[in-house]
């Protein structure tokens, strides 16, 4: 059978068309990776200084602090330097750590409990719970830490540094921004939710409604993070941002063991906690940014499609776009979320295994 | 005291017969004579200062207001404590010095060791 012209030309449009789509497809994964490649050496770089880096060879041979006198004694090349962390303040920093984290799975549970206890509000409940985890993560290392001076012997001698601890000695200022930044920003778009949200059947604020021009119908759909939702969990980020801070505070003032053979070991549980403190507390906001606008974005979509039934000739098609916007939106930022808490994780398994280095 | 790097630290004896508040005032002084402390740096809180040296905040207290009555550094209420600028040790005299400490340290020798011989020499 011999095809006509028409149907080669046509033919060959159509597979030319095919993979001119693929192409662009391609093109736009290349792009997508190559924006959140950047995004992650940019939050990488951004959120790490050299002066702060844990990876600052372990100095000997200084001036020695204990009353014995005697010199101090180089070590052989080659020869392993002692885990300057050892018996130091480290053993006190991991069991605080290991309790702060057990208090926040343990808060974790106990709150999806009571929300099953209480089905009415149990997505509400259930919503607040990593928040209220965090935040009880965050209590604990804002808790005044055992004095290190018992278990370390500060003696006859003691030593002390003259720099000035605060907490942007042990992270750039602009990351110590970033919860409160991420605190802000949530807070608004739940206030823009809180705003276009509107009553549902029950006369809960928990639902998106799309009304006709001339009030002949309307539609509704929900779950729609209104004040129902948006109103606790901005409470929940506000104590969460508010711990974050007191547990920073706490972490540049507790007081530094009295031997100077224990200065690097202060500094860097001091760096690494400060990391996994800003990093779990933008993480869990940013999960919470996730969510709220998928949710949001999902409604909206369904309200201005009429849950699928309206064609996308849709003439208004305002709703379809904002709440696809926010669902793609919502994506990228789940992105960032799981960034930020592989750098938390990532700083607290550096706090645990404390390396040892040869010269 | 120790100096170097970025971190200069006090150090403070119990078995010595200096008072403690002595001792943290001789020290800063020092340090700010040997160019180890720079005018405009920050120096701890009282408080600071204090729960590292497990002291009491008064003894810190103490030696920040004979410096400040000195005027090697400046205090002012909820601000902290700053170094004012004053007459440095010459620094001829200084690499002399760290060319005497590292003598020192290479001879095996206490710091009250070396001390003592140039006191002598004096």
């Amino acid at each position: 059978m011999h095809l006509k012209r028409d149907e080669v030309s046509t033919m060959s449009f159509s597979v030319f068309g095919v993979v001119a789509a693929l192409l662009i497809g391609l093109l736009r994964l290349v792009l997508v990776v190559a924006v959140v490649v950047l995004i992650v050496r940019a939050l990488v770089h951004m959120n790490r200084e050299p002066s702060l880096s844990v990876k600052q060879p372990v100095s000997s041979g200084g001036p020695s602090d204990d009353s014995s006198g005697g010199s101090s004694g180089g070590l052989m090349e080659g020869e392993a330097v002692p885990d300057m962390t050892a018996g130091g303040p480290m053993p006190i920093v991991r069991r605080r750590m290991a309790c702060a984290l057990l208090v926040g799975v343990a808060v974790l549970v106990m709150v999806l409990i009571v929300g099953f206890v209480v089905p009415k509000d149990m997505y509400r409940i259930a919503s607040m719970a990593p928040g209220l985890a965090a935040s009880a993560v965050m209590l604990a290392l804002a808790l005044p830490f055992p004095d290190m001076s018992d278990r370390l012997g500060g003696g006859q001698v003691r030593t002390a540094s003259l720099q000035s601890r605060e907490p942007w000695t042990y992270a750039r200022r602009y990351v110590l921004m970033q919860p409160m930044l991420a605190a802000g920003l949530l807070i608004i778009y739940l206030g823009y939710t809180t705003v276009t949200a509107s009553p549902d059947d029950f006369g809960l604020m928990r639902s998106i409604q799309l009304v006709a021009p001339n009030g002949t119908w309307a539609h509704s759909s929900g779950p729609y993070p209104g004040s129902y939702y948006s109103i606790p969990l901005a409470v929940v980020t506000l104590v969460l941002v508010g711990l974050t801070c007191a547990a920073l505070w706490r972490i540049a003032h507790v007081p530094s063991a009295p031997e100077a053979r224990f200065a690097d070991a202060d500094r860097l549980w001091r760096v690494l906690l400060t990391r996994f403190t800003v990093f779990l507390s933008v993480g869990t906001m940013l999960v919470y940014a996730s969510a709220v606008l998928m949710v949001a974005g999902t409604a909206t979509v369904r309200v201005g499609t009429n849950s699928g039934t309206w064609s996308s000739a849709y003439a208004d098609d305002v709703y379809p776009t904002l709440g696809n916007i926010q669902i793609i939106m919502g994506g990228v930022v789940a992105v960032l979320a799981v960034i930020y808490l592989v750098m938390a994780c990532s700083a607290l398994v550096q706090l645990w295994t404390s390396p040892r280095r040869t010269r | 005291m120790m100096g170097g790097g970025d971190d200069v630290r006090l150090v403070i004896r119990e078995s010595s017969p200096v008072p403690v508040y002595e001792q943290i005032r001789e020290q800063i002084e020092g340090m700010v004579r040997a160019g180890l402390l720079h005018d405009g740096d920050k120096l701890p809180s009282v408080r600071q200062l204090a729960g590292d040296l497990r002291i009491a905040p008064g003894t810190v207290a103490k030696a920040y207001a004979e410096l400040a009555e000195q005027g090697v550094i400046e205090t002012a209420p909820g601000r902290a404590a700053r170094i004012r600028r004053v007459a440095t040790i010459p620094e001829p005299l200084l690499e002399a010095a760290k060319d005497y400490a590292g003598q020192s340290r290479r001879l095996g020798s206490s710091l009250e060791d070396a001390i003592s011989a140039l006191r002598a020499q004096w």
